[in-house]
């Protein structure tokens, strides 16, 4: 082949560009750290990033979906707790009456009591969190038992979702503690009233009811607290299954668009170790005398 | 009886012949450098000898039979073809690389990090459905969304225009390049009607072909008369001989307005000869711009009408805090069509953003937080029109598809350098300049001059003394 002057400058120039360019990709993922800098360099390993990306997103908003009804579900817990405490003295004031002779100031010492815890029970049960009543069902902007204590919630409860697919009741249905106004609920407010006027009128065979409907109100309060303990073990698995997930896909992303800096380290100096051998040749080559110089 | 006026002609045709090849290496010097230059060589040859009576043939001098150029029909078609398909892909290169960057340019939020951010804002608003705060939340981050569909249409509509601003100084200069050729067609045919090589002039015409090639498809057929006529696009003839046609870049109504490239021919008649343009840097800057980009804009559409049109379904399904129903919450789009740049919020509740719709009920306001629920779940929902696959992911196998056609063009790329060098070497090797090999030619005839002028002066010195004894 015939090595004419152009190409003693051409070919260098092509073979030193193609090297530098290289250097150049090796360079922008050691310095970026990542081997994915565009859709390109990696199409499959892209598709699966930006997956994992939004799936990852989801996850974090999930968590803090969990955190949310986590604290909804606790605060209510400890509200129906505070219930339990009152009924449970309205209980021994109803033992109280059945179980003693008592004078009509007793009784009416004792009829204030109930009414004052009832009135206690009210507000518990019109306890509000993050500026809505817990109890209330749908209804959340207004307190479900009005003076009367008569309910005016609904019987709805609120769902989040707390992973792909998987919703979780993130309040009780309203008015399902303390009585919903319906027939598959004790009136809890009402059972306070029929007792208190029960023993203000020295009404033994009432107050026995009532003490019996007082029993299936407490019943009524343990089942919801029950039914939270359901809720928050649900969502302690929903949250280990979220804390998994959150740790294992910033690995995964990792693996896919991070750059293994033992491999890009090597191809960098394999490459610099080339260009430097181009360039010493290239330049020997440039430098090499022609019959020019001998020419007089 | 020979003269001794014999001995000094052929001196004189040595010494004629000498310069003139001195010369051919002066000017292969000085063009050594010069593209699409190839170097020249001078023939010479004994001229018709001289009959001596019977006693045979006295030489008499050399001359010169042509001034030729180093020249290789087969690699000169080789590296015509491979310029074509390596500027092809180059040609392709800079707009995907702006189309890729629309995608996902490692900085900016992407549509699947706006995806994100909606349907995570709608989880965040299930929570307090009531909550004002995030309400405001939830609609920013619908707008945010719309935004980044809008921008993406619009950017790549940009890549579009920019394709075509280039394609338009393109397609001038295939027109200066017909007109180049078909000017060294008539100087090649008038100067080699009398049997010389018109070497520049072919030079010239080789180097206006070569450019021609990396811009167009073309053919070239070669004619007996030492012209070539240029076929462009499969079947239009751009130069026939000393008269060319033209092509224009005109604004295509039936395209968005975009450019097709016409087909003027030497009668005025113009043909679209857009789609048959498949080859060079116009081949593949058209293929960029009406099917890369147009299947991706057809694509984004589709993701943005189907979008549309399901969270409108469900958001008009609910109630607003005002206890309305049937609103949408992006304005509709008719179809898929330009889908991507319509996106928008809905004025009136991007004013208002109590009237996001986030209750099945009217009853069951402000608690009831059923729809915005749904509309949250939909991130999770799987579409035929999308190919089976949810909005992020449907994203996120357009963005990898982009990544795969830049890859490939990439790739191709490289590949079709490495084979044009190679060509180009080829066609170097044999048509280009050596300096060694002009030194040696150098120094060549100036001896051969030498010796020739040696040859005149002894004749001249015979003469003298011939003259001397006359005296």
């Amino acid at each position: 082949m015939r090595i004419t002057d152009r190409m003693r400058y051409e070919n260098p120039r092509m073979r030193i560009l193609r090297l530098t360019n290289r250097q150049a990709q090796t360079t922008e993922e050691l310095s970026t750290g990542k081997r994915l800098n565009r859709p390109s360099d990696d199409p499959l390993s892209a598709l699966k990033a930006t997956i994992f990306e939004s799936q990852g997103r989801r996850v974090q908003q999930q968590k803090r979906n969990i955190d949310a009804a986590r604290n909804t579900l606790v605060i209510s817990e400890s509200v129906l707790g505070e219930a339990s405490t009152t009924l449970l003295r309205v209980k021994e004031l109803a033992i109280q009456s059945l179980s003693s002779v008592m004078s009509g100031t007793d009784r009416s010492f004792m009829g204030a009591e109930v009414s004052q815890l009832r009135e206690h029970l009210r507000s518990i049960a019109n306890t509000k969190s993050n500026h809505r009543y817990l109890f209330a069902g749908y209804q959340s902007d207004q307190p479900p038992y009005n003076a009367a204590g008569v309910f005016v919630g609904d019987t709805n409860f609120t769902e989040v979702e707390i992973g792909d697919g998987l919703r979780i009741e993130a309040t009780l249905a309203g008015g399902r503690p303390f009585g919903d106004g319906t027939a598959n609920t004790v009136d809890t407010f009402q059972v306070l009233t029929d007792l208190e006027a029960a023993i203000l009128a020295a009404d033994e065979n009432a107050t026995q009811d009532a003490f019996e409907a007082l029993e299936s109100s407490i019943e009524q309060i343990i089942t919801s607290r029950q039914q939270l303990g359901v809720q928050l073990t649900k969502l302690s698995s929903a949250e280990s299954i979220n804390e998994y997930l959150q740790e294992r896909i910033p690995q995964i992303l990792s693996e896919q668009r991070d750059t293994d800096f033992a491999e890009a380290v090597s191809e960098l100096t394999l490459v610099e170790n080339s260009l430097q051998a181009t360039l010493a040749a290239s330049s020997r080559m440039l430098n090499s005398s022609s019959l020019l110089d001998f020419l007089r | 009886m020979l003269g001794l006026r014999h001995a000094l002609f052929n001196g004189v045709s040595g010494m004629f012949g000498s310069q003139t090849s001195l010369a051919t290496v002066g000017h292969n010097i000085a063009n050594a450098d010069s593209e699409g230059y190839s170097r020249q060589r001078v023939g010479m040859s004994a001229q018709s000898p001289f009959r001596l009576g019977l006693k045979g043939y006295v030489g008499s001098g050399s001359q010169i039979d042509y001034i030729r150029r180093a020249h290789d029909n087969f690699i000169e078609a080789q590296s015509l073809r491979d310029r074509g398909l390596r500027s092809y892909y180059a040609g392709r290169e800079r707009p995907l690389d702006l189309l890729e960057r629309l995608y996902n340019d490692g900085s900016s939020p992407t549509l699947g990090d706006a995806y994100d951010e909606y349907f995570n804002q709608a989880r965040e608003l299930s929570q307090d459905p009531s909550s004002f705060g995030a309400r405001r939340s939830f609609l920013t981050a619908a707008e945010g969304l719309a935004l980044t569909f809008r921008n993406l249409a619009a950017d790549a509509n940009m890549v579009q225009v920019g394709i075509d601003d280039t394609v338009k100084v393109r397609a001038e200069r295939v027109n200066a390049l017909a007109q180049t050729i078909a000017a060294a067609n008539a100087t090649i045919v008038s100067t080699e009607l009398n049997a010389t090589d018109a070497n520049d002039a072919r030079d010239q015409r080789d180097a206006a072909v070569r450019e021609l090639g990396g811009l167009i498809n073309l053919k070239v057929l070669k004619d007996p008369d030492g012209s070539i006529t240029i076929d462009i696009a499969s079947g239009y003839n751009l130069v026939q001989g000393d008269v060319h046609a033209q092509i224009d870049a005109v604004p295509d109504p039936a395209n968005q307005g975009f450019l097709s490239v016409d087909f003027i021919n030497i009668h005025g008649t113009r043909t679209d000869i857009t789609a048959r343009i498949d080859e060079g840097e116009i081949g593949g800057l058209l293929n960029v711009r009406d099917t890369v980009i147009g299947n991706a804009l057809d694509e984004i559409n589709n993701l943005a009408f189907t979008f549309v049109t399901e969270a409108n379904n469900i958001h008009a399904a609910g109630f607003g805090l005002d206890g309305v129903d049937g609103r949408p919450l992006f304005v509709p789009v008719a179809g898929q069509a330009f889908a991507a740049a319509q996106v928008q919020v809905d004025a009136a509740i991007s004013a208002e953003p109590n009237l996001i719709a986030t209750s099945t009920d009217a009853a069951g306001l402000p608690g009831n937080n059923r729809n915005i629920l749904a509309m949250s779940e939909l991130q999770e929902q799987t579409f035929a029109v999308l190919g089976g696959h949810t909005f992020n992911r449907e994203y996120a196998e357009l963005m990898a598809d982009i990544g795969t056609t830049v890859a490939n063009n990439r790739q191709n790329s490289e590949f079709h350098q490495v084979r044009f060098d190679q060509t180009e070497s080829l066609r170097e090797s044999i048509e280009g300049v050596s300096m060694d090999e002009e030194m040696l030619d150098l120094t060549r005839f100036q001896k051969h001059f030498q010796a020739n002028t040696k040859v005149i002066q002894t004749v001249s010195d015979l003469l003298d003394s011939v003259l001397r004894f006359m005296d």
